[in-house]
């Protein structure tokens, strides 16, 4: 996926990410997904909780979060199961977000700016790769 | 975005994914930005088999999605004052219209959200 066509979103999400931290978008989100990570996403809690049964991950796993945006919900599964992750975004403020959280929460995980259509990774290394609402 | 993924996953592992697609009929009327990137929700199985995988499964979650899009509204409402006070009235007013977009899209049948697994 080439950036540019995005370029305006990357510009509103990163602005987004930038006020994120604040404590009313914190109880916002967590009303609403019950959880905050600062995010855009419409997946929920059970949501999550579902995709990681649907991916059968365990500590074993290694973990691809394409369009992570601030961590959701790949620094969950990391929490939940154990599993590595590495999380993408072309939205940069959101990774700095995301890798911090991660650091906070205590799981193991690489942050890397990139699209979802030009995966900078080898062949074969993933047991599973999830995406929540990216635009397509 | 399913072709990178499937080079990227080794034999046997897993990929699952929740999207937004246009429901019967393939459209969605034009409100703002919101479905700029949207595809008919059916375009999913073919999409994903044509890039490798295998043991594709879905699962409908638009009900719950649209408890998700009316709890935001309400939430949002409620908390107004302090939310524009932390992103902006330009941001909030921005996102407040996308939501409520989504949730129109949602009552009038346009937009299902779907959970999707399959098998590289």
């Amino acid at each position: 996926m080439d950036a540019s066509p995005h370029a305006d979103l990357v510009c509103q999400f990163n602005g987004y990410y930038r006020s994120a931290s604040s404590p009313s978008v914190a109880q916002l989100e967590h009303r609403v997904l019950g959880c905050s990570y600062g995010g855009n996403s419409f997946t929920d809690v059970a949501d999550a909780r579902a995709i990681a049964e649907l991916l059968n991950l365990d500590a074993a796993s290694v973990l691809l979060d394409v369009g992570t945006g601030s961590g959701w919900p790949g620094v969950f599964f990391g929490k939940e199961t154990g599993c590595r992750v590495v999380l993408t975004d072309i939205a940069v403020d959101g990774l700095v977000l995301a890798a911090r959280r991660a650091r906070s929460e205590g799981v193991s995980a690489g942050v890397v700016a990139a699209s979802g259509e030009l995966l900078p990774f080898r062949s074969h290394m993933f047991d599973a790769v999830t995406y929540s609402d990216v635009l397509c | 975005m399913l072709r990178a993924s499937k080079r990227v996953l080794r034999a046997g592992g897993r990929v699952a994914y929740s999207v937004l697609g246009t429901g019967p009929g393939g459209s969605v009327k034009p409100r703002g930005t919101f479905n700029r990137f949207m595809i008919p929700a059916d375009r999913y199985r073919p999409m994903t088999i044509e890039a490798g995988f295998t043991d594709y499964t879905e699962r409908d979650v638009t009900e719950a999605f649209h408890g998700t899009a009316t709890r935001w509204i309400e939430s949002a409402t409620e908390l107004e004052t302090e939310l524009r006070a932390a992103l902006g009235s330009t941001i909030f007013e921005d996102k407040f219209a996308s939501r409520a977009e989504t949730l129109d899209a949602i009552e009038t049948g346009e937009v299902r959200r779907l959970l999707i697994a399959a098998t590289a």
